[in-house]
């Protein structure tokens, strides 16, 4: 045996250190499955949020409809009835992320949807309808086992 | 050799699984993942820490190529050489991030982590060549890495260093030249 193939043995024999506990908590699980259970949690999370909020901005909305009719010069009777409303989710975006202990992750994710309410008009007919367009925004925290 | 042997093992093992149920699925695409970790991590993160300026660098750099690499391959275990290429593309990704720059400086100040495991019974002899493979230039400690402990042909090498078959050849032997130069220098 030559001294390059002593050496390549010796070599051999080395056994790489072993991974670090954090570092091995961080791989103990697949990335797929990690991220599948976090979209499945963040599109569950963000409907639960959305619906939520219609129940808490709708009725608070309807109340502070007489001033905003006062300022635009409508009266208050022109407008029969809420039409329609709706809401949809425009942007998800992740703020940040926070350790809460080993293995304990939170993204920080801002949501921001859009209110649309259409309001029909009674009394002039040139109106015809009203469409109130409303942005909200708030920053919810998501559970992450890992990413 | 052994390190390909236990890819198709790997990858034979998952064939298997087409008419699981998902809840089954999932959890043997878990138990191949843990399998293939406590396989190949330590190799993956001894290179990892051989390109990287930083311990906490190394580690980040292999967690996102092991993720990447598990995703490109639909779940299963990945192939070894496609692994060691993309951990060499990270890092590099890594060296070029001027945001790190500060942390990579501060720790280097710091003291960096063993390589290998600590062998009592021949604690001389590997410490000497640990320490004269961190003095190997970069070119011939990267081959010898992906040789020994990655468990490569020189064509796979080639392809990862982007350079001639020979050349990665001839490298890893003058690495092995110079290895024992060294030691031998320090041992007697």
């Amino acid at each position: 045996m030559n001294d390059e193939s002593e050496i390549e043995r010796l070599l051999r024999e080395m056994r790489p250190a072993a991974l670090p506990p954090e570092l091995r908590r961080r791989l103990d699980r697949p990335p797929a499955a990690a991220r599948v259970a976090f979209l499945r949690r963040a599109l569950a999370f963000g409907a639960a949020a959305a619906a939520v909020i219609c129940l808490v901005a709708i009725p608070l909305h309807q109340r502070s409809l007489p001033q905003g009719r006062e300022d635009a010069g409508i009266e208050a009777t022109a407008l029969a009835a809420v039409a329609s409303t709706s809401q949809r989710v425009s942007t998800l975006r992740t703020v940040g992320t926070v350790e809460q202990g080993p293995g304990c992750m939170w993204r920080l994710v801002e949501v921001s949807w859009v209110e649309e309410t259409v309001f029909l008009s009674a009394a002039n007919p040139e109106i015809g309808s009203v469409q109130i367009e409303e942005q909200f925004k708030t920053v919810v925290p998501v559970a992450i086992p890992f990413d | 050799m052994a390190g390909r042997q236990i890819d198709r093992g790997a990858r034979a093992a998952l064939r298997g699984k087409v008419n699981s149920s998902p809840q089954f699925a999932d959890d043997e695409n878990s138990q191949s993942w843990r399998r293939w970790i406590a396989e190949k991590a330590e190799r993956f993160l001894l290179y990892a820490r051989q390109q990287a300026r930083s311990e906490e660098d190394a580690q980040d750099i292999l967690q996102e190529s092991l993720a990447e690499c598990w995703r490109r391959s639909g779940g299963s275990v990945p192939d070894t050489a496609l692994v060691f290429a993309t951990l060499r593309r990270r890092a590099i990704d890594f060296g070029r991030s001027a945001d790190r720059r500060a942390r990579r400086e501060k720790w280097v100040a710091a003291e960096q982590g063993a390589w290998f495991e600590a062998d009592f019974a021949a604690s001389d002899t590997h410490r000497v060549l640990e320490e004269a493979l961190r003095q190997l230039p970069p070119d011939l400690r990267e081959t010898v890495s992906l040789r020994v402990w990655g468990d490569l042909t020189f064509p796979e090498i080639a392809e990862i260093m982007r350079v001639p078959v020979p050349t990665a050849a001839s490298r890893f032997r003058y690495a092995l030249e110079r290895l024992r130069a060294i030691v031998s220098t320090h041992l007697s």
